[in-house]
């Protein structure tokens, strides 16, 4: 084993020695990677890890940097901004990715991506065009 | 200021893009010839606006010092991420490249490490 291979064993077992811990986070990850465009239920999801859901946001948070419902809301945007790209119009793709309220997206959309959903479809058709 | 640019020492400009390009899957945005090197960019297709990597020639000796000393640890020169690290593994074995550590997990990420061909190892991660 190498200098690195020993580091990384050694931050595993210092940062991530919980095992079962992490399996339960990495498994409410992967439900909104994967139900993203469904209506998604924070503290369901908390007790389907088996956490309480304040215990389950500080432990997401610690995993991914951000809270469970700050990465929901970036996975949308972020399959949004796909669907837009790819032509779709803009109210279509916000429900499409589970909002119902289509102005909540459009200001949550230019937040997170710096441009709104009909700057985006510009820029696209622009570069296909140019 | 925004980062658009990144670095890797690598001991062949040539050898590199082949690997680069072929091998990783990169394409190349830049190379325009400078005396006996280039400057010589990749970017990878899945954001071709994104982030340059600079295929930069060895042309300074202490800095092969470095990289020889970095590569012996079996330290990654940088990393790249990826959606499927267990595809993506057997899809560069396939392709012959050496992989001193396999997909293994750490907390929520797994990482791979491998060698470039040009002297430095990489590493590849995805969260899970």
């Amino acid at each position: 084993m190498n200098y690195f291979q020993e580091h990384v064993a050694a931050l595993t077992r210092q940062l991530y020695a919980a095992e079962d811990l992490t399996e339960r986070v990495v498994f409410a990850k992967g439900y909104i990677d994967q139900f993203y465009h469904e209506p998604i239920d924070l503290g369901a999801l908390a007790k389907a890890s088996c956490l309480s859901k304040f215990h389950f946001i500080r432990v997401f948070k610690r995993y991914y940097g951000q809270t469970p419902g700050q990465y929901l809301k970036e996975v949308r945007i972020r399959h949004a901004k796909r669907l837009i790209s790819a032509g779709m119009p803009a109210k279509e793709a916000a429900l499409e990715v589970g909002y119902s309220s289509v102005s909540s997206f459009h200001s949550l959309y230019k937040f997170l991506t710096g441009k709104t959903p009909g700057a985006t479809q510009k820029a696209i058709l622009e570069n296909q065009t140019s | 200021m925004r980062i658009s640019l990144a670095s890797i020492l690598v001991k062949d400009q040539k050898k590199a893009l082949e690997f680069y390009t072929h091998v990783l899957g990169f394409r190349k945005k830049t190379d325009i010839p400078m005396g006996e090197h280039s400057w010589l960019t990749v970017v990878s297709p899945e954001q071709p606006d994104g982030v340059e990597l600079v295929l930069e020639p060895m042309g300074f000796p202490p800095a092969k010092v470095f990289q020889e000393e970095l590569f012996r640890a079996g330290i990654p020169y940088t990393a790249f991420q990826v959606d499927d690290i267990d595809a993506e593994y057997q899809r560069l074995l396939g392709l012959g490249v050496d992989f001193s550590m396999e997909p293994t997990q750490m907390g929520p990420t797994k990482i791979a490490v491998f060698d470039d061909t040009c002297g430095n190892n990489l590493q590849i991660f995805q969260m899970l």
